[in-house]
């Protein structure tokens, strides 16, 4: 019954690396910027959120679209202002750049929110669901539901409307996309946006689910990372594997190993997805990566 | 003597044939052209030989040895050497310093700077760029970086020297200019695979030519041949027919 | 070199040798860890700017050199000059067996792989606990002697690393191993039908580039005579140390040293002025030095100062 019990915990988990991976995994695939300060800008919205609960009362979930929209527009003036003037230079130097970012974030959220670990807890923060001796948290249950939802509804966005088809049409070529009318750079600040609005989504959820600092804006990159190369660049559904895998990984680590070797365990088997298999688990090419 | 000789080569990407039973040779001191329309998979031909590109049936024959299981840098230590389609010199590397990289790890794989210097200055007095040693290559224009190419492979001190399109994008003087270095070439005893798209600039210099069309050689014989070979004529004037529908 | 070089470097050299008579303890000290991160710019430049691998987690080998330092003091008792030469062979035996597999990585890939590799050492050494004492950390043995002396020890220490850091990427650019790196940075499949064994060379060239960074973090620990996996596998050293390539000019020999010294010292006093917000700054001039001065700035302004110069990368690389 334990096993049964962390498979859920892992699955609960895992659709919330899956939301955030799924961002970070679209900006990847799309623009070729690996931003490294995904996890700093998923922070500012667990902070938004934090703070519309503190004075407002603000119920979390209720500040999802605005922290969606927050870090939509924040995204969108990144990528047009910042990003945008070094998309073409070597790839590395846009690696340094959103790490550059990264630290300013951190230090700013660090100098004016403090180093410590906040929650957001409401009212009914404690309810569970329990089957047996199985317990779920009502909150992480939904939580893993909203994470689900947005994935099939960027999956949806991304095959039916127009935008969602034009930001495929530029992931796969951007050539043959501009000469069919589409403006690389608008799609680019658009994919960025998305990413990043998903990321404070995504940093929303997290309020809910454990504390957070401006310490953990690394981790939290670093595992929309993995779940990118487990799924395989710009893939929705992939990403949602992705996560589901690191989710339970991680879990029936912690159980049977340690919780100590969590983060050597996740990155071990990065690392050894990139060598035997660089286009992830279930991935194809993109245009990107076949350019570079 | 034959120095290379492909038997049965085949290539797949995938389901995709880009190349299937390919057979010729190339005898000691001769020139071989190739020609073929685009998509003929001559470049994926020369990929093979010079070993960046996996052989997925077949065998390559090189001085009477397999070299299908080679590296790259191992062939080109056995004396064959090749020119890139898309000219790439090594940026922040002067001309001179671009050629003797071939000098030190070619065939001719000498140890010491100044060795290395004395091959690649003779290399490039061969092509005719001795005056620009000291240029950023990236700033020669084309026919000049096309040289550099060849001038780069020369001084690995090659027995086979393959070269992709070396002539495609030139005006009419560069092309007779560079006709003239690769018979130059023929003259000094190295044996030359010329790969063009481009019928007419291969027709004075080589000795013998192989046709491609979609993966498999359609012809192979003396140049005056090629032009009167109905299945030739049909393929370049298909795909003519094809690019204007 | 050309003579003017010579010279200039020769006094540049002779300036730092007498610096501490002249100088106050505090001076003493940034100028050690000036020299730090000099030795680990200059070493890395040899895998990121020669071969042009971004090896973002090279400061991994800086991590494992200070712990074998440490674990060789403590439990094994070993004199600290001893101890150097294990940390340079660490680096290098590492890079070999690292190499092996990452090294078939390109761009993205391997500079994230080696991030995993950098936090997945990390995390191992923090759970050893009975060598490397795990999150505790390890104290190391404490120099006698007074604290002038110790400071100029340290100094330098630290300047022997910088300046062998220095010798190995300037024999490096000159030899035949030079011109392969560099030939593999701009085409490795060109570099490979011209007889280069690429995998061989990036290999050997990641080895090199981590001796002279694992012997660093030897000499850092016994400075520092405290070290836990936090203080030696540090992510903003890695950032630090490709800004600082990146300033002075990545696959240069003098680039990587005068981009730790500028950013180095610029850092320095911004520290003593705005303690508190350090690390935005920090951001701030990293996102700058992308942003305007990629190609460093002695290539940027080549043949004086001018505010052109610096917008011109940004019509460059933008879309």
């Amino acid at each position: 019954m334990i096993i049964l019990q962390i498979l859920i915990n892992g699955l609960l988990l895992g659709a919330f690396y899956a939301l955030i991976g799924i961002g970070f995994s679209l900006v990847w695939g799309v623009t070729n910027i690996i931003n490294l300060s995904h996890g700093a800008i998923a922070l500012l919205g667990a902070y938004l959120t934090f703070f519309l609960f503190q004075t407002f009362r603000l119920d979390p979930f209720l500040s999802i679209p605005v922290s969606f929209i927050a870090m939509f527009s924040f995204g969108y003036l990144l990528q047009r202002y910042l990003m945008n003037f070094v998309v073409k230079a070597q790839i590395f130097m846009l690696l340094i750049l959103t790490f550059g970012l990264e630290i300013f974030l951190v230090n700013f959220m660090t100098t004016f929110f403090s180093a410590d670990f906040r929650s957001v807890t409401p009212s009914y923060a404690g309810n569970s669901l329990v089957l047996g001796s199985i317990v779920i948290p009502y909150i992480r249950l939904a939580v893993f539901s909203i994470c689900v939802i947005i994935a099939v509804a960027m999956a949806l966005f991304l095959d039916k409307t127009w935008p969602g088809k034009a930001i495929k049409a530029t992931s796969l070529d951007i050539e043959a996309s501009m000469m069919s009318g589409i403006n690389p750079a608008k799609i680019y600040a658009l994919t960025f946006a998305l990413g990043s609005g998903l990321a404070g989504v995504s940093g929303t959820l997290l309020t809910l689910t454990q504390a957070f600092s401006p310490s953990i804006a690394g981790g939290l990159t670093l595992r929309a990372f993995i779940v990118s190369i487990l799924g395989g660049l710009g893939r929705i559904e992939g990403a949602l594997i992705g996560g589901l895998l690191l989710g339970v990984l991680e879990t029936f680590s912690s159980y049977l190993i340690g919780e100590s070797y969590k983060n050597a365990i996740a990155f071990g088997l990065m690392v050894l997805v990139l060598i035997v298999k660089p286009s992830g688990l279930m991935g194809r090419k993109y245009y990107a990566e076949v350019k570079h | 003597m034959i120095m290379l000789e492909t038997k049965n080569v085949a290539k797949n990407y995938g389901g995709l044939k880009v190349l299937s039973d390919v057979n010729f040779n190339v005898t000691n001191g001769e020139i071989l052209g190739i020609i073929g329309p685009n998509g003929a998979g001559k470049t994926t031909l020369m990929n093979m030989i010079s070993r960046l590109t996996p052989i997925t049936g077949g065998v390559i024959v090189y001085k009477g040895e397999t070299i299908n299981d080679k590296k790259p840098y191992e062939v080109s230590k056995m004396g064959i050497s090749r020119t890139f389609q898309v000219v790439k010199p090594f940026g922040g590397l002067s001309v001179l310093e671009n050629v003797m990289v071939g000098a030190f790890y070619g065939k001719r794989s000498v140890k010491t700077k100044r060795e290395a210097r004395l091959a690649a200055e003779e290399a490039l007095g061969i092509v005719g760029l001795e005056t620009m040693s000291n240029k950023d290559p990236r700033t020669l224009p084309l026919a000049q970086r096309k040289k550099l190419e060849v001038a780069r492979a020369l001084a690995m001190d090659p027995d086979l020297l393959l070269l992709d399109e070396v002539m495609a994008g030139l005006d009419a003087r560069e092309l007779c200019d560079m006709m003239s270095e690769i018979l130059k070439l023929k003259e000094k005893g190295i044996t030359i695979i010329v790969i063009e798209h481009v019928m007419k600039a291969i027709m004075g210099i080589s000795d013998r030519i192989v046709v491609l069309h979609l993966g498999r050689k359609i012809f192979e014989g003396r140049p005056d041949e090629v032009v009167k070979d109905p299945a030739v004529i049909e393929a370049y004037l298909g795909t003519k027919y094809a690019a204007k529908g | 070199m050309k003579k003017k070089n010579v010279i200039s470097f020769a006094l540049f050299i002779i300036t730092l040798a007498v610096l501490p008579h002249l100088v106050s303890g505090y001076w003493q000290r940034v100028l050690t860890q000036t020299f730090l991160f000099a030795s680990i710019a200059v070493g890395s430049n040899i895998i990121i700017g020669y071969t042009g691998y971004p090896a973002f987690g090279n400061i991994a080998f800086f991590g494992v050199g200070a712990y074998v330092t440490g674990v060789l003091t403590t439990k094994y008792n070993m004199a600290f000059v001893a101890t150097l030469p294990f940390c340079a062979l660490s680096g290098i035996v590492l890079a070999i067996l690292l190499g092996i597999p990452i090294l078939r990585l390109k761009g993205h890939y391997f500079a994230i792989a080696t991030v995993g590799v950098m936090e997945t050492i990390k995390e191992l050494i923090d759970n050893m606990t009975e060598l490397t004492g795990g999150g505790l950390g390890l104290t190391l043995p404490i120099m006698q002697g007074e604290p002038e002396h110790i400071y100029r020890f340290f100094y330098y220490a630290m300047l022997l690393c910088m300046l062998f850091a220095l010798l190995l990427s300037y024999v490096i650019s000159k030899v035949k191993l030079g011109y392969a790196l560099r030939a593999i940075r701009v085409d490795e499949d060109a570099a490979s039908v011209m007889g280069i064994n690429t995998p061989l060379y990036k290999t050997f060239a990641w080895a090199l580039s981590a001796s002279a960074v694992g012997i660093a973090g030897g000499i850092y620990a016994y400075w520092l005579s405290y070290i836990d996996p936090h203080t030696v596998f540090v992510g903003t050293y890695s950032v630090k140390m490709f800004a600082m390539i990146l300033l002075g000019g990545a696959g240069t020999v003098m680039g990587p040293l005068l981009g730790a010294f500028t950013l180095e010292l610029i850092s320095e006093l911004i520290w003593s002025k705005f303690i508190a917000i350090h690390g935005m700054v920090l951001g701030l001039l990293i996102i700058f030095i992308i942003l305007f001065i990629p190609k460093g700035m002695f290539e940027t302004f080549k043949g004086g100062f001018s505010f052109r110069k610096l917008l011109t990368n940004l019509r460059e690389n933008s879309l």
